[in-house]
């Protein structure tokens, strides 16, 4: 059976990792400025994402930091996830190229 | 600080809607974002925020949304979990299959009456008229719209049959809400008001169909619609077309002895210790018998004035708890027995190994829900216009078909609140609210009820009755025909002679005090006529209501109700 195409979310939250561990909500505001503000995590929604990149194995904890009296955990890519990733980033370019391609106006890659 | 709560405590107090080994997993680290969400830095704001802001309504809502998706669990999730899971999706998948089967009923005598395909014509007793007027004809397309979200469903667009059954129930929630807000519905909760509720419920329930929830089979799903109507639909048509009306329960009964004659079906492979998985399926069926088991009990205060129906829907619900109490120990230990749940469908790392094509989903039953749609929308269309005459000519009134609901009809004595007297009324009178800005009444039933079970009826129609002598024009009326067959007439004169109701459409301000007049109740609830002309020999009568929404509903529930 082909494999569910990853979540908006999913992708967003790996991508928010790829540079280096973070907590929860330095994710969502990771996410929200990578997308421009349009992409929003609930934390409810960014909780349910995490669990299940855990389970898949994509992501795991990295270390506990106290701030301000409390415990933040932190969050990085596993070697899967980082491959899961590198995948699908891959794909969405591969896509991409495809829309520009179709977008462009007829004529114009022979001129071009 | 409200409450005596700060708001980390109020945080955790939100995460309790979590399921407990979720929140022994997260709950700290949700708690430390949210906090980090709301805390400037600054330790005198700081302090402000922690001693006086709550949760915002969309961060509870979020908390929310995934605790429903834990609850009814899908893949990876604990058994017990995915066990709830699995159960409320197959119920819900089952009262949807209920609904679409009744759709498909709808369209299916819709059809032959209108003689589409070149079908013969229908026996009279299976006729159906166009829906007359805007409610009626939504009703009718949210009918047959049941359809298309059953299919929906089965093909896996699960978003978009949730948001078309969310749409499906609107009219009939407004309609609900209407009749609250106005005091049609003196009763808060009568049997239809529970009927909307349900359908709410299954709204609600079809959450359980998340991204988490794990693919099952298409085909099954899909065939279970032609078996489903062919298995209960089928005899239900010949015993109408047959005239055998007293081997037809009514709904709720039905729904009774199918869950029943599920349970006994399964028991067997309840009770073996070799099947594996069969847990999911008791609990399935457990579910579904408690859903037709109140539905059976609420619809029981419409047979209060009969015995006899009041002693076979009890009979109903002997039969439905003794075949569900085979089931209900293995749904018991589903929650611990039930297999794993799957790993989540096609995950990430699996999905590594596969080429990188994208993947195009079947086109047959995404082409077969549209085929559907297509001709469901048609259909309602065409039978909602009495103008289109590529469908054929129209349909004559039908001769009189069982009713799911019987119809009561009593005479009764109405007069005004009474001062002095304990809830306004005399003994022995019940006192009736009005609606707003109309005083109330005392009203009492005089006489023998008597109980139709058969009978079909006309669109409503409106007309202003002649004034009185020496009076200005008189309001606008409503009402329709019934047609109750030959052998009711003597008993509707019995209980209604000509001189007790009008003959013809009284005035509203003919109804003061000790005023006699006829009521009609269906499904327990209750409308009192403004006129009502006796049955002629061929059982046709007519029957006046004082508003346009009265007149529909009592339309709509009789109509619906064949």
């Amino acid at each position: 059976m082909a494999g569910k195409p990853m979540t908006g979310q999913a992708f967003f939250v790996l991508t928010a990792l790829a540079d280096g561990p973070r907590h929860g909500y330095g994710i969502v505001g990771d996410v929200a400025e990578m997308s421009g503000g349009r992409v929003e995590l609930k934390i409810g929604g960014l909780y349910g994402v995490l669990e299940r990149l855990a389970v898949e194995g994509l992501i795991e904890p990295d270390r506990e930091e106290a701030h301000d009296g409390r415990l933040r955990r932190y969050y990085r890519l596993t070697r899967d996830g980082r491959r899961a990733l590198g995948e699908e980033a891959e794909l969405r370019a591969a896509t991409a190229r495809v829309v520009r391609a179709r977008l462009r106006p007829a004529g114009t890659e022979a001129a071009g | 600080m409200s409450g005596g709560l700060d708001l980390e405590q109020r945080y955790r107090r939100v995460l309790r809607l979590l399921p407990g080994y979720y929140r022994d997993k997260w709950e700290q680290d949700m708690v430390t974002a949210f906090l980090d969400s709301w805390l400037t830095g600054d330790p005198y704001e700081d302090e402000c925020i922690i001693g006086y802001c709550k949760p915002t309504w969309p961060e509870v809502a979020s908390v929310a949304g995934l605790a429903a998706r834990l609850y009814l669990g899908g893949a990876a999730t604990p058994r017990r979990y995915f066990a709830w899971g699995q159960a409320v999706r197959n119920a819900a998948l089952a009262v949807l299959l209920m609904h679409a089967v009744l759709g498909l009923e709808v369209l299916v005598r819709t059809a032959w009456s209108r003689r589409l395909f070149g079908l013969p014509a229908p026996p009279a007793s299976l006729l159906v008229t166009s829906p007359g007027g805007v409610w009626p004809a939504v009703y009718h397309v949210v009918n047959i719209a049941w359809i298309v979200i059953f299919v929906t469903l089965a093909v896996g667009h699960h978003r978009t049959a949730r948001a078309l059954a969310a749409l499906a129930i609107a009219p009939g929630l407004a309609a609900l809400l209407q009749a609250q807000f106005t005091g049609i519905m003196p009763a808060p909760f009568g049997p239809w008001a529970w009927w909307v509720l349900f359908s709410l419920a299954l709204v609600l329930a079809m959450t359980a169909f998340h991204s988490d929830a794990p693919p099952s089979a298409r085909w099954p799903r899909l065939l279970a619609l032609p078996a489903g109507y062919l298995l209960v639909y089928v005899p239900v048509l010949a015993l109408l077309a047959t005239g055998n009306l007293a081997w037809l329960p009514d709904w709720p009964g039905l729904c009774c002895i199918l869950v029943a004659l599920a349970c006994l079906a399964h028991a067997p492979r309840a009770w073996s210790r070799q099947a594996g998985g069969s847990g999911v399926w008791s609990l399935t069926l457990t579910l579904l018998a408690a859903v037709a088991g109140v539905y059976r009990v609420i619809t029981l205060s419409g047979y209060l004035s009969d015995p006899h129906l009041i002693k076979v829907s009890l009979a109903e619900l002997v039969i439905l708890v003794a075949a569900a109490a085979l089931v209900a120990p293995d749904a018991a230990r589903a929650q611990a027995a039930t297999p794993a749940p799957p790993p989540y469908p096609g995950t990430i790392a699996a999905r590594r190994v596969q080429d990188m094509r994208h993947q195009r989903p079947p086109r047959l039953p995404s082409a077969l829900a549209s085929v559907l749609a297509a001709a469901g929308i048609v259909l309602a269309v065409a039978s909602c216009t009495g103008h289109l005459t590529p469908l054929g000519p129209g349909a004559t009134l039908p001769h009189p078909h069982h009713l799911r609901s019987p119809l009561i009809l009593e005479d009764m004595r109405t007069q005004g609140l009474v001062a002095g007297q304990p809830g306004g009324c005399p003994a022995g009178w019940v006192a009736l609210s009005g609606g707003p800005g109309q005083p109330g009444q005392c009203y009492r039933t005089t006489g023998t009820p008597v109980t139709i079970t058969s009978a079909a009826v006309s669109p409503v129609v409106s007309f202003r009755p002649p004034p009185p002598p020496g009076q200005g024009a008189a309001p606008v009326q409503y009402g329709f025909s019934i047609t109750v067959p030959a052998a009711d007439v003597p008993a509707l004169a019995a209980v209604l002679p000509a001189g007790s109701g009008p003959p013809g459409p009284p005035s509203a301000s003919a109804v003061t005090s000790a005023t006699p007049l006829p009521a009609i109740s269906v499904a327990g609830r209750t409308w009192i006529l403004l006129g009502f002309a006796s049955p002629s020999a061929g059982g046709e009568f007519d029957v006046t209501l004082a508003s346009r929404s009265q007149a529909l509903q009592l339309q709509h529930m009789l109509a619906a109700s064949g």
